[in-house]
């Protein structure tokens, strides 16, 4: 023990000296370059929306294995597809061929058949599925599954074609282009800023646009109902008018999206004054 | 800058449920919470004449009426020089786009159509140039002599027809007007009209008065008198000269204010080294006390419904506003701020209350809510008193003294904004300005 210490004492001295000399040539790391991070939040489920994606059907798969063949069957006449249905039901479940059921057969978990689709495929009576007939959900037969699924692929095409060709028929509106909207009636809204009561003179005004941002027509909406806020008051004709000769005065709004048209053809604008 | 609130209804339940509900059955909703305060463009021509002297009326005219409008501060006249559209004849509907170019938000044209060797029509049409129609059309028919009065309602008219409130340029304002120097000042009651045209003495050479007040419901005004003393106050009927003493009050310092139906006056006197208020019924002539406290209250005003009262009281130790009861009950101080108040004055629109403040060396005149809230201070000058409301309760006028033995005392007006601060001409120096009600 108490040769212990002394070891100790002169291992650990050792040690210092040593990792001085072996650290003295070490410089200092180069100060690296700042980059400047934002934060963004992510909102849960993403602003734009395909337009008419069918649901529980996974876009990104159906992409890629799908030739055009399943195309030219489906788009053959119906008689074509029921034949095709005859000679791929015939054999064996398991004795189809590879080749025969395109990549997309493979049951997708999230490919449910729709009943109204599997409904099609039923011509044809097979006593070994009648459990299947009964239950449409079990029934995961490939030949099901190939009808459904080719439909359901001529579907995606088209909808994933009008998600590409007509974005704004489902995107929300930003908030930055409903600010470039804001901004503009703050130039050309004069508030009642003397009135009295100001803060309850709610105007509602449905606003009808023209492609190019142009004003079709501009109504005040549910007039009783705001005016009750403030019986009586002077100043709601005043209040009244000034919203409609801004929403006149501002026009066009050609800053607005002319591929979002549907979004903002029909707006409901609240001037709604805060001082 | 602009605080903007966005509200996207998006039916968020049927989206939820449907999953693809068509966004065509959204309909995008959207606040607008921030507008400008910039006064309105308006575009005023010459009013139209038959022959070359209403021409030259329609084109005074038309000068006062933009005088009016841009002295509110509320609206903005635009150059005649700038117009596009030469109007002929008022009957057809300007060419609105020439008006849109010039950026004018409304239209008023007019013209003036003799009526008699001293008779004339005016008539005017108030446009929105955006909406594209008529907001008014007004015909007065008037002797020439009374062209500015003419002027001054048609001012009152798009005031009105523009900013939801009544207008007050067709309105009084009476004042001292003082001459010579501090120490040897003449005080004499004078009127002129609201924009300081038309000035007039109202007695004789040898008045010393001061602090006139107008009864709310008629061309009377009350104010003191120091021809001989004790001060005597009297009640002076504008329109017919006519003067009646109502007494000599002790411990008065100002004349007494009307109630807002003009059958009380409120004021105050010292009995017994007291100080109070008290009410005079102007029929009866008879008098009630309405504090008792043993402090100094002074500087009583109705409220436009005649229920309250706002006064200045030493009674919590500094000068400060209260306000109670008309019959003196339920007084409650308003003021808490530093310094000491004085010289309340109930809006005539009964939203505010005018009063002055002497805080460090400092006179300002402000406003606040009737029951304390929202104090704002207006201007603020060595010496500023006297505040007095336009009828309509958007403007006031003061009296604003300059330093030294050589000071100036002149009438300054601003609005409730504080921003519209403007000097009114008056003939010679001018102290206690009172507004009238809007004339009939």
């Amino acid at each position: 023990m108490r040769a212990g210490l002394p070891i100790s004492l002169g291992l650990h001295a050792a040690v210092l000296w040593g990792g001085s000399i072996a650290f003295s040539n070490a410089k200092p790391l180069e100060e690296g370059q700042i980059v400047p991070v934002t934060l963004v939040s992510i909102a849960d489920v993403t602003d734009i929306r395909a337009a008419i994606e069918p649901p529980k059907v996974k876009p990104e798969p159906a992409m890629e294995p799908e030739p055009e063949e399943p195309m030219q069957v489906l788009t053959a006449a119906d008689n074509a597809a029921e034949e095709a249905d005859e000679t791929r039901i015939a054999p064996d479940e398991e004795s189809v061929p590879e080749p025969v059921v395109p990549p997309e057969a493979e049951p997708d978990d999230e490919v449910e058949p729709e009943p109204e689709k599997v409904v099609e495929a039923k011509p044809v009576f097979d006593l070994d599925r009648i459990s299947t007939l009964i239950d449409k959900r079990k029934d995961v037969s490939t030949t099901a599954n190939t009808q459904q699924a080719t439909e359901a692929d001529e579907e995606r095409l088209v909808y994933a074609d009008r998600a590409r060709e007509g974005i704004g028929t489902g995107t929300k509106m930003t908030v930055s282009e409903l600010n470039a909207l804001q901004t503009a009636m703050y130039r050309c809204w004069r508030m009642p800023a003397d009135a009295a009561d100001l803060e309850l003179l709610v105007v509602r005004l449905q606003v009808d646009m023209l492609p190019g941002g142009f004003v079709r027509d501009v109504k005040v909406i549910d007039r009783a109902a705001q005016r009750r806020r403030a019986p009586g008051n002077a100043f709601w004709d005043v209040a009244e008018m000034r919203a409609v000769q801004a929403v006149t005065k501002c026009a066009p709004y050609d800053f607005l999206p002319e591929e979002k048209f549907d979004q903002w053809e029909s707006l409901i604008l609240n001037f709604r004054p805060k001082l | 800058m602009t605080r903007i609130f966005l509200t996207v209804l998006a039916a968020s339940a049927s989206f939820a449920t449907l999953g693809l509900a068509t966004p065509a059955s959204a309909q995008i909703e959207v606040d607008i919470t921030q507008g400008n305060i910039d006064p309105v463009p308006i575009a005023v021509p010459d009013f139209i004449g038959t022959d070359p002297q209403t021409a030259e009326l329609g084109r005074q005219i038309a000068d006062v009426i933009r005088a009016d409008l841009e002295r509110s501060g509320l609206f903005r006249a635009l150059d005649p020089a700038s117009f596009l559209e030469t109007q002929t004849d008022i009957d057809y509907e300007p060419t609105f786009a020439d008006w849109r170019i010039i950026k004018a938000d409304a239209l008023a044209s007019g013209r003036i159509v003799r009526d008699g060797p001293d008779k004339v029509r005016v008539e005017f049409r108030l446009w929105d140039v955006f909406a594209g129609k008529q907001l008014k059309g007004i015909r007065f028919s008037t002797s020439n002599e009374n062209w500015r009065r003419t002027a001054h309602k048609a001012s009152d008219a798009i005031y009105t027809a523009l900013t939801g409130e009544e207008g007050y340029f067709d309105s009084r304002i009476v004042f001292v007007d003082q001459r010579g120097p501090k120490t040897n000042r003449t005080k004499r009651l004078a009127v002129m009209d609201s924009d300081g045209h038309n000035p007039q003495y109202l007695l004789g050479g040898s008045d010393l008065v001061i602090s006139p007040r107008f009864d709310p419901a008629s061309q009377t005004v009350t104010y003191m008198s120091y021809e001989t003393l004790p001060a005597q106050v009297y009640m002076l009927d504008i329109n017919t000269g006519r003067r009646e003493r109502l007494g000599s009050f002790p411990g008065m310092t100002f004349a007494p204010r009307f109630s807002p139906d003009g059958s009380q006056l409120i004021l105050t006197m010292v009995k017994d080294g007291n100080s109070d208020l008290y009410a005079m019924d102007l029929r009866s002539r008879s008098t009630k006390r309405l504090t008792t406290d043993p402090g100094i209250d002074v500087s009583g005003s109705y409220s436009p419904d005649g229920k309250r009262i706002v006064f200045q009281s030493d009674r919590g130790g500094t000068p400060q506003l209260y306000t109670m009861n008309a019959n003196g009950s339920g007084a409650k101080r308003i003021s808490f701020g530093d310094g000491r108040f004085n010289s309340p004055v109930w809006s005539p629109r009964g939203d505010k209350i005018a009063f002055v403040r002497q805080n460090k060396g400092k006179f300002a005149i402000g406003v606040m809510d009737p029951d304390g809230k929202n104090m704002r201070i207006l201007t603020d000058d060595w010496s500023v008193d006297m505040p007095s409301w336009s009828p309509n309760g958007r403007v006031i006028i003061f009296t604003k003294e300059t330093r030294g033995t050589n000071g100036k005392s002149e009438l300054w007006s601003v609005d409730l904004t504080g921003r519209n601060l403007k000097r009114i001409d008056t003939p010679g120096q001018a102290t206690d300005p009172a507004w009238s009600a809007l004339l009939e």
